[in-house]
């Protein structure tokens, strides 16, 4: 993970973010003026209670959702700029999403599912299969490849989904709670993959969750309360679960 | 690229099956009653048309030739004079099967028959064109010599008695009664009568024909000379109509034209035709929009169901837009999935149509052939036109139709999945994939 001059600027820079709901008269701070800088790379998971904001401030940073205020500047893209359509574009092309539940379409098969961005993508059928099957053979589902997602057990659907964020391979993964529907054997197996993604293929891994497994061997562990961010750590890749180097804004 | 999110529409469409069947069938009842009630005003204009095929009307232009005062007004573009050189020219003109060339007498005719009297348009044709006149007779046959007649079907009915207080029709048997006609001088009001000699009577109902008096040409040019005191050579003569037959009734309004080109006055039955199309485009529209109210409870459906499917798939659309589907990929593919549940009803009921055209049309001949057989038509009775007419054809399907039809159910489809295509293409990522 060496910083290399290209790799300065951060991935993901927020500033002064807010994402503001009314309901009625009243008002909730789902995330509320939150700064910050990921560099290329990290390996981020974002923790809190829950209704902390934590999914807000993921959807904010990867492009599904609009914040109330403040700039999100992504990969050299500043996200209030650009229109729906770009949006589009950048979210094909910048970002693999993992859910907490998937989110498969169930009338296609793993392949079809994994291949789904090649459409937006303009890629040919041939193609799209051709390089779903190549991730899906990476991560060890070449047997389910025909399968729908129903005949699929929850750690193989999360791997298909991964498979699916990777196939246009994005710089970020960004993942909300990936193995919040798993048992912990096949959580470890998805984390796994996270953990590579990040070392191996260098790219920046944000995820959201309540596991402190993963936010053990996570670069950097930001903890959100009320939709601020409380208290953010940087940890050593290979950390243990004692802590270092603790930074709070 | 739409090719492959039409596709993906494709699988989408076939996911919920008993929904689409439900929708589909909504469209293929609408589409068949219209398609069927289309046909239908096909099938009866078809007959309608066949039936004024028979008479010769369909065929007939009446050519003017300008008045004089006309011809004298423009001397760059000279009205056209209708002499013999003329005629024979229109005579060479495709579509053209005859020209006769008829002098009207410019005096008034008055016929007298006893204390009966009754006025006529005289007209003077070549005795020589007169077997191609083609029009049925009811009495005599058709031959023009010198001092003869030909009566119009219908002048027979209407003399009159000057005499008498009120106005009263009388029909007289100008074969078993001497007819006179009477005419009069322009310059001093005298008076001369010449007996007439019928040579034939027109059957009756041959419209332009019924209340006319056919002599023969040289007989007309020495009533004219007569009555206007100038004597015209038959070299030389100009006449001032024609009738003239053209070869088939579809080119009749094409020749028509080309007349009035040329400068003519004309007449033709297209304007009867114009009517006729018209009647049957006002009865495609009325009936075409009753089949349309069906069609139009089958949009509701279809607007129904893809609402529903936007609903159940709200995710989708999340997943879609998170992977980097535009609000135009959106769009595109509910959009596709609602005009091909309107295509695949407008197919299907294209073909019920032509399977509903054949056993009609096989029902009406058979009937039509018992009907022969019993020796009438009697079976048909309900219907206000001839069986026989249709050809065996009640329901007729241009080539158009079923194109006009698909082309209609899939603007159907279309429309009745914008709406809820347009709101799905907007949904916001976050708000579709947080959805229940
Ligand atoms: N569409 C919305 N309308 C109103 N309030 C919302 C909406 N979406 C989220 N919120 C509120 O924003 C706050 C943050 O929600 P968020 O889902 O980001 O929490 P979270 O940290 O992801 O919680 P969890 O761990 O349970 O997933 C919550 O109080 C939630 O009620
Ligand atoms: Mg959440």
């Amino acid at each position: 993970m060496g910083d290399a001059p290209d790799d300065r600027t951060p991935m993901i820079m927020a500033r002064h973010l807010e994402k503001t709901y009314r309901i009625g008269t009243h008002q909730v701070h789902a995330v509320d003026r939150v700064s910050l800088a990921i560099p290329r790379g990290q390996f981020i998971t974002i923790m809190g209670p829950s209704g902390s904001g934590k999914s807000t401030l993921l959807y904010l940073l990867g492009g599904l959702d609009h914040p109330t205020a403040g700039d999100i500047v992504i990969n050299r893209q500043h996200l209030n700029s650009l229109s729906s359509e770009d949006l589009a574009e950048f979210r094909r092309e910048t970002i693999g999403f993992i859910f907490q539940a998937f989110h498969l379409v169930p009338s296609m098969s793993a392949l079809e599912n994994v291949a789904l961005p090649g459409i937006f993508a303009g890629l040919g059928r041939a193609e799209r299969e051709e390089r779903a099957y190549r991730l899906m053979h990476m991560l060890g589902l070449d047997r389910w490849v025909d399968h729908k997602p129903t005949q699929l057990s929850g750690g193989q659907q999360q791997r298909v989904a991964i498979a699916r964020a990777l196939f246009n391979d994005p710089p970020i993964i960004m993942a909300d709670e990936p193995t919040g529907a798993l048992d912990s054997q096949t959580g470890e197996h998805v984390l796994r993959l996270l953990e590579r993604m990040a070392r191996k293929l260098n790219k920046t891994v944000v995820v959201v969750t309540h596991d402190a497994r993963i936010a053990g061997r996570a670069d950097r562990v930001l903890r959100l309360r009320d939709g601020s961010i409380i208290e953010d750590t940087k940890q050593l890749p290979a950390a243990t679960h004692e802590t270092h180097e603790h930074e709070t804004t | 690229m739409f090719f492959e999110l039409a596709r993906l529409a494709l699988s989408n469409l076939t996911r919920n099956r008993s929904r689409l069947i439900m929708t589909v069938s909504g469209v293929i009842v609408g589409t068949t009653a219209v398609m069927v009630l289309l046909a239908l005003t096909f099938g009866l204009q078809n007959a309608a048309e066949s039936g004024l095929g028979a008479s010769s009307a369909l065929t007939e232009i009446r050519l003017y030739a300008p008045p004089a005062f006309v011809s004298r007004e423009d001397m760059d573009n000279p009205a056209p004079i209708l002499d013999d050189d003329t005629v024979n020219e229109l005579r060479a003109m495709p579509g053209v099967q005859a020209v006769i060339p008829t002098l009207s007498f410019y005096g008034s005719g008055e016929l007298v028959s006893g204390d009966y009297h009754a006025y006529a348009p005289i007209v003077g044709i070549d005795a020589a064109l007169v077997p191609m006149l083609n029009v049925a007779i009811a009495q005599g046959e058709l031959s023009l010599k010198s001092g003869e007649a030909i009566f119009g079907g219908q002048i027979n009915q209407y003399f009159v008695d000057p005499e008498a207080s009120e106005y009263e029709p009388i029909e007289v048997d100008v074969f078993a009664e001497p007819v006179v006609l009477r005419i009069t001088s322009y310059s001093d009001n005298r008076q001369r009568d010449f007996r007439l000699r019928p040579s034939a009577m027109l059957a009756p109902g041959n419209g332009l024909y019924d209340s006319l008096l056919f002599l023969p040409l040289e007989d007309v040019m020495s009533l004219n000379e007569w009555v206007t005191g100038e004597r015209q050579s038959r070299r030389d003569i100009s006449y001032d109509q024609a009738i003239v037959r053209t070869t088939d009734r579809e080119i009749t309004q094409d020749v028509a034209e080309a007349f009035r080109d040329l400068g003519f006055y004309v007449e033709d039955a297209g304007d009867f035709i114009r009517q006729l199309n018209d009647f049957f485009t006002t009865l495609r529209l009325v009936l075409g929009s009753i089949g349309g109210i069906a069609l139009i409870v089958a949009a509701f459906g279809i607007a129904n169901t893809m609402s529903m499917a936007i609903l159940e798939r709200t995710k989708e659309i999340g997943v879609m837009k998170a992977v980097g589907a535009r609000d135009g990929d959106v769009l595109t593919v509910f959009l596709v999935e609602a005009g091909l549940v309107g295509l695949v009803g407008g197919a299907i009921g294209v073909l019920i149509t032509y399977g509903i055209q054949n056993v009609v049309n096989g029902a009406l001949q058979q009937a039509a052939a018992a009907g022969e057989n019993t020796g009438g038509g009697g079976a048909m009775f309900f219907l206000p036109i001839d069986p026989t007419r249709f050809d065996g054809q009640l329901l007729a399907i241009p080539p158009e139709l079923p194109i006009f039809i698909l082309v209609v159910a899939t603007l159907v489809g279309l429309l009745a999945g914008l709406w809820p295509a347009v709101r799905a293409s907007h949904l916001l990522p976050v708000i579709a994939l947080r959805s229940e």
